[in-house]
């Protein structure tokens, strides 16, 4: 929970930080959708890429490094499991157990791990360099073909929006019952994965109560202020301009590339 | 005018109303406080000046407009704006300028029109420069001026608060009091709930409320004269009226219906006056 500002917005004054939202969504997707298929000369080449992009967005490594700080459990995880768990020639193996580990675990775990960190690292690119209001409209703006099908992509954005607004406020919130329970002389530093569990329960059910008992007189507040279904306008209209253009011809020029050289390598 | 007829409110048909055949009439300009304990009804009441509830029994009607009637709905939320008492569970944008464009874009207000409308609200509560700030960086003094800026945009002809002054320091206090009293100044109707009869000495009338009903509704000196004559559970006489009691009770000429410090001094000053030249 401390770790809430994870790739939030705080993005020096650079190019990226100016290119339409939308462009940016359109290429963390199409990155997305390179990188799982990609073979070894294909990471490497997404990876060059996105090294690029962070020099040109001169976003600091340490934001970069706090982005990726609360997925590097899961890495690990995800390293030992395919360490573990692929068949091969063996490195290493322990008499009357089941545990191998081979060389094509040791590269399938490095190449997932890889793919997961670059993949985490776009969307954390995203974040950093866009403010929320601009991906929550450019959202709205990505998803309104799909108003023809009757999704009520205006609601889907704005539920969007003040889930990215309460971020900070239900942080505070965690904080503060967590100061109030030490005060009251509770140990929360628990040892023991049990007691961590037992103790975030303790304070997250009443924060969601909280949560609840916020969304009605926000839902109050909201209505008061005339928010119905209906026309709307927005303080941030995106508009493309040549810039934009320019980079969204980049990316696909990337993404043409890179399918290539993914269709040679096989 | 507000007008309030036979109201009654319930939040479920099995429980005790909120409201009771509650009768009320508030002319425009005008500025109104509702004092009363917590439960008596005061936010319930101020619900039903924005269309947010609907009375059970009875009609409430906004310049001619019933709240019954759901597709006037946005026109009565323009004309009565709303700030409740929390500020947090109300600010929805992401920054200041966002929370303050609200009302307008849900009004489907031109771009072109909706920054220099923002820039004025905020200069309007002297929040100019604020624009790009995240809510939560602001004091909480702050916080309710964006909140009232995001409401001033619709340009309402009443504005109903709920405890405004609840949760600030003295400074806020006094920051958010003198915008009420500039407002009301330029004409709009207020409609101000709150436990301090003392923040509300400059209001044209003070109606108490008590188990969803009216109990006295008059002039603040004639409130005050009322909280005076009777215990009052929940609810407080104010503190330069008690002191004027207590120095009536010493032996002084004094009134004790004063609510305001200045009319304390005043009356203070021309007392000892009078004894002055009796002397």
């Amino acid at each position: 929970m401390q770790n809430l500002d994870f790739g939030q917005f705080n993005s020096p004054p650079s190019p990226l930080r100016h290119i339409d939202p939308r462009v940016k969504i359109l290429t963390v997707v199409v990155l997305s959708i390179l990188i799982f298929p990609a073979t070894p000369g294909v990471i490497v080449m997404i990876s060059l890429f996105m090294g690029l992009v962070i020099l040109i967005s001169r976003v600091r490594m340490q934001d970069l490094g706090r982005a990726l700080q609360p997925i590097a459990v899961f890495a690990v995880l995800l390293f030992l499991m395919h360490l573990f768990f692929t068949e091969g020639r063996d490195i290493f193996s322990i008499p009357l157990l089941p545990v191998h580990i081979t060389y094509e675990g040791l590269e399938n775990g490095f190449f997932v791990v890889w793919q997961f960190a670059a993949l985490v690292t776009a969307a954390a690119l995203l974040t950093i360099t866009t403010p929320p209001s601009a991906l929550v409209a450019a959202l709205e703006k990505l998803l309104r073909p799909l108003k023809m099908m009757r999704v009520p992509t205006q609601d889907l954005a704005v539920m969007v929006s003040m889930a990215l607004r309460f971020v900070p406020t239900f942080s505070e919130e965690y904080n503060r019952m967590k100061t109030a329970r030490l005060a009251r002389g509770e140990d929360l530093r628990g040892k023991g994965l049990f007691r961590k569990v037992k103790t975030a329960i303790s304070i997250v059910v009443p924060l969601i109560l909280s949560a609840f008992r916020r969304a009605d007189d926000l839902a109050a507040a909201m209505e008061a202020r005339g928010y119905a279904r209906g026309p709307r306008t927005t303080l941030r209209e995106l508009r493309m301009t040549g810039r934009d253009f320019a980079a969204l011809a980049v990316t696909a020029s990337f993404a043409g590339l890179t399918i290539m050289i993914r269709c040679r390598d096989f | 005018m507000i007008i309030f007829k036979d109201v009654t409110y319930q939040y479920g048909e099995k429980t005790p109303p909120v409201l009771e055949d509650l009768d009320l009439i508030i002319p425009e300009g005008q500025y109104v406080a509702l004092i009363g304990p917590n439960g008596c009804g005061k936010t319930t009441l101020i619900k039903h000046l924005n269309a947010l509830l609907i009375p059970s029994r009875g009609g409430v009607s906004i310049d001619d407009m019933d709240t019954r009637e759901a597709a006037r709905h946005r026109d009565i939320r323009c004309r009565v704006g709303m700030v409740f008492q929390n500020p947090d569970h109300q600010i929805v944008g992401m920054s200041v300028e966002e929370d303050v464009a609200f009302a307008l874009e849900n009004l489907a207000v031109p771009l072109r029109e909706l920054t220099p409308l923002v820039r004025k609200a905020l200069a309007r509560v002297g929040m100019e420069g604020f624009e790009k700030r995240a809510p939560f960086t602001l004091s909480g003094g702050e916080k309710r001026l964006a909140s009232l800026a995001g409401v001033l945009i619709m340009n309402p002809r009443y504005l109903a608060l709920d405890e405004p002054t609840a949760y600030l320091d003295p400074a806020g206090r006094r920051r958010i009091l003198g915008m009420i009293g500039q407002l009301h100044l330029e004409g709009m109707g207020i409609i101000h709930v709150t436990h301090d009869i003392g923040e509300v000495a400059d209001a044209d009338r003070i109606i108490v409320m008590e188990l969803g009903r009216i109990i006295m509704d008059g002039t603040p000196a004639a409130v005050c004269a009322f909280l005076m004559s009777r215990d009052n559970p929940g609810l407080e006489a104010p503190a330069m009226a008690a002191l004027m009691a207590k120095l009536k009770e010493s032996g002084w000429d004094l009134p004790t219906n004063v609510i305001s410090l200045e009319a304390a001094h005043r009356e203070i000053h021309s007392c000892l006056t009078r004894l002055a030249k009796a002397r």
